[in-house]
């Protein structure tokens, strides 16, 4: 009883020390104010106010960030979820020559740093004409090395016996994807969908390398876009609880398969 | 259902339509013609041939404010075009991550023709040959209205590479309830390094703290001034290291008795603020700018005063400057040159820093804190302030000092020894 009283303590403040900052970046937002500070009788909004919802709202400039955000991340997601599922049932199904060196090969990328590849992606999306644009945030992310690890490594763990079967069934390749192996990777392929989801809507560096122009900007550059040298506390609380929105509520809704997802796959 | 779908599926379509064509005014292919290379530098043939074609602005939001501060640059951009005929394009770049922004879009040769940058960014630009020398567009242009601290760091190796719009001047900020806890006038504060030790005493022995010092915080806010009223410096664009002169030992024996005799709080060697202290009224002064002033004004907590930079042999402070540069790719130097000429000049200044609250770098456009005392006080201490180190490793070399600096008030060194270490480091990074 005791050890599950003082675990029970111990989870309550963990999850309270999780919740704070979040906590204090609702209440903030309804704050006028422009500077934070330590005293925590401070987060307590005692006039609340809409003010910084109306600032960043202001002149319509917010909605069309929300609209380009919405567009780089959607547009990845789809397709990162369908080319690795593809990608992953080949890399973890299929037999044929190089498959390993292949993968690995791939799996070798991410060791590059993002910094490394950005000048000459700079140099190249601008001989397509691509910056300014929606293609220099699309197109790289339409699939991701790491997706198609996951997926593989979900799959590994499904027994070849069900495939085999639905070949004796008299199923083709395709049919045996969509109708074998998709079902069953559902929980992966939303870990997928989620974790391409919460870096692409919350990207910051790349829009900032690729886009000068306001009514291009993603929420997350729009924001810091609006922010003057000092910041503004309210300001900037309010407009990171409107970003926040949208991950929180895929994150609710796929939590299910997101957990079963990682864990399944043996991302833990 | 599948109606809404098809609807959907249509606004996808047509935004990614809108979103995925480069518009007119992209900075994406504006390069093209010149293909990268530098450009002729144009002295007076071309300006008296006039001025044409478009320029591509990049700036950053120096205010919260972005109606009264978007208001203000169309008004200055209005002048600039009516004036030349050149079509300017506006962009407004977010502070973070600029020099990874900057130095990407100017490498790749399609960067702006006019971009903002502070001293620690100029003369590592400067001294990679990525910004134009603006001395050739500049025969007649009246130079000496402009603050002569604020020219510091515009200059690297007797080229000039940009003008400045703003200035701040650090200096202390007391608190006049503590002035009269420690029975002294808060009419006569102190000039000198020995009149504040005095101050510092007192306030010590009726349990304030003298002052705030940042030691994980930049340089230019601790040692940096000390050193400079020492009569010291870090280091000189021939390489000349000088952080280890006797005066450089003095200002980090000053910096090692503040601590020591506690006029400092104890987590100063890694502390990065201590508002709360000064705000809860149990410290005598901070150092400040115009940035602190407002802070105080909207917070209304006490009585302040604002005393001038202190003296030792010298009497100076830090105060970052921020200029207008054009990078040496640009494919319009004499209109980004003109741009730079008019944004900087008195009125257009005046408006700058009337939105912004920072403090002009012409004596001509100074007049407009008329009314504030406290921002008028403060723009007449920019001529004291120093930008920090005009180097290209100024910024580089600040971790090494800061180090040696952190071990000394953790008494593992002595003043001497953490300064003759900080110059070895120094030596050790700039290949000497």
């Amino acid at each position: 009883m005791l050890k599950k009283t003082i675990s029970y303590i111990a989870l309550i403040v963990l999850g309270v020390c999780f919740l704070l900052p979040f906590l204090i970046m609702i209440l903030g937002s309804f704050k006028d104010v422009q500077y934070a500070q330590l005293d925590p009788l401070f987060w307590i909004p005692d006039h609340p106010t809409m003010k910084n919802y109306l600032y960043i709202m202001r002149d319509g400039i917010f909605i069309r960030w929300i609209f380009n955000s919405v567009i780089i991340t959607v547009i990845p997601v789809a397709s990162q979820m369908i080319f690795c599922a593809v990608l992953g049932y080949i890399f973890a199904k299929k037999q044929f020559p190089g498959r390993e060196i292949i993968f690995w090969v791939f799996m070798a990328v991410i060791m590059i740093p993002q910094q490394l590849l950005i000048i000459p992606k700079f140099i190249m999306f601008s001989d397509f004409g691509w910056i300014n644009t929606y293609w220099a945030l699309i197109i790289p992310e339409l699939w991701g090395i790491m997706g198609v690890f996951l997926v593989r490594q979900f799959l590994q763990n499904i027994p070849n016996d069900l495939e085999e079967a639905a070949y004796i069934d008299g199923a083709n390749d395709i049919q045996i994807f969509f109708k074998v192996i998709l079902p069953l990777s559902i929980p992966v392929v939303a870990t997928v969908g989620t974790f391409s989801f919460i870096s692409n809507w919350n990207d910051l560096f790349q829009p900032l390398i690729y886009l000068t122009q306001e009514k291009m900007f993603p929420v997350t550059l729009g924001l810091a876009s609006m922010l003057g040298k000092e910041g503004n506390f309210g300001i900037e609380m309010a407009g990171s609880t409107v970003s926040f929105i949208p991950t929180f509520l895929i994150f609710l809704f796929f939590q299910r398969y997101f957990t079963e997802g990682i864990q399944m796959s043996g991302l833990k | 259902m599948r109606r809404i779908g098809f609807f959907l599926l249509l606004l996808l379509l047509g935004a990614l339509v809108v979103g995925c064509s480069a518009s007119d005014t992209d900075t994406g292919t504006k390069k093209e013609e010149t293909g990268g290379e530098k450009p002729e530098v144009v002295g007076e043939t071309e300006k008296e041939a006039g001025l044409s074609g478009e320029i591509t602005v990049w700036a950053h939001p120096f205010t919260g404010d972005q109606e009264t501060e978007g208001a203000m640059w169309d008004e200055v951009i209005a002048s600039y075009e009516e004036q030349t005929g050149v079509k300017v394009n506006f962009e407004q770049i977010p502070w973070a991550n600029r020099d990874q922004k900057v130095l990407t879009a100017l490498a790749a040769n399609n960067g702006p023709d006019v971009f903002y940058v502070i001293p620690d960014q100029m003369p590592q630009y400067a001294d990679a040959g990525m910004l134009l020398a603006l001395d050739p567009y500049l025969e007649g242009f009246d130079i000496d209205d402009f603050v002569d601290t604020a020219l510091v760091s515009t200059t690297w190796k007797d080229e000039l590479y940009g003008l400045p719009i703003l200035q701040e001047a650090y200096t202390y900020l007391y608190n006049v309830d503590v002035i009269k806890a420690i029975g002294e006038d808060p009419a006569n504060l102190p000039a000198t390094w020995e009149e504040f030790e005095k101050w510092a005493e007192k306030a010590k022995d009726k349990g304030f703290y003298a002052t705030s010092f940042q030691g994980g915080g930049s340089m230019n806010g601790t040692l940096y001034p000390f050193l400079w009223q020492a009569g010291g410096d870090v280091i000189t664009a021939d390489n000349e290291v000088l952080i280890n002169n006797e005066a450089g030992v003095e200002a980090f024996e000053f910096i090692n008795k503040m601590y020591k005799e506690g006029w400092i709080p104890k987590d100063s060697i890694t502390a990065l603020e201590h508002d709360a202290l000064w705000e809860g009224g149990k410290m005598l002064a901070v150092q400040g700018s115009g940035i602190s002033v407002s802070r105080m004004l909207s917070q209304d907590l006490f009585e302040f005063v604002i005393a001038p930079p202190m003296k030792n042999k010298e009497q100076l402070t830090y105060g970052t400057t921020g200029m207008f540069v054009a990078p040496i790719n640009t494919d319009n130097p004499a209109a980004a040159a003109e741009f730079i000429k008019v944004v900087t000049n008195s009125d257009n200044q005046k408006k700058f820093n009337t939105v912004t609250q920072y403090i002009p770098t012409r004596e001509s456009a100074k007049d407009i804190f008329g009314e504030q005392k406290y921002l008028a006080q403060l723009a007449d201490y920019t001529q004291f302030a120093l930008p920090g180190v005009i180097h290209p490793e100024g910024r580089t070399i600040m971790p090494l000092i800061q180090a040696e600096l952190q071990t000394m008030m953790e008494g593992k060194k002595t003043p001497k020894e953490a300064a003759d270490a900080a110059a070895k480091a120094i030596e050790g990074k700039i290949g000497k």
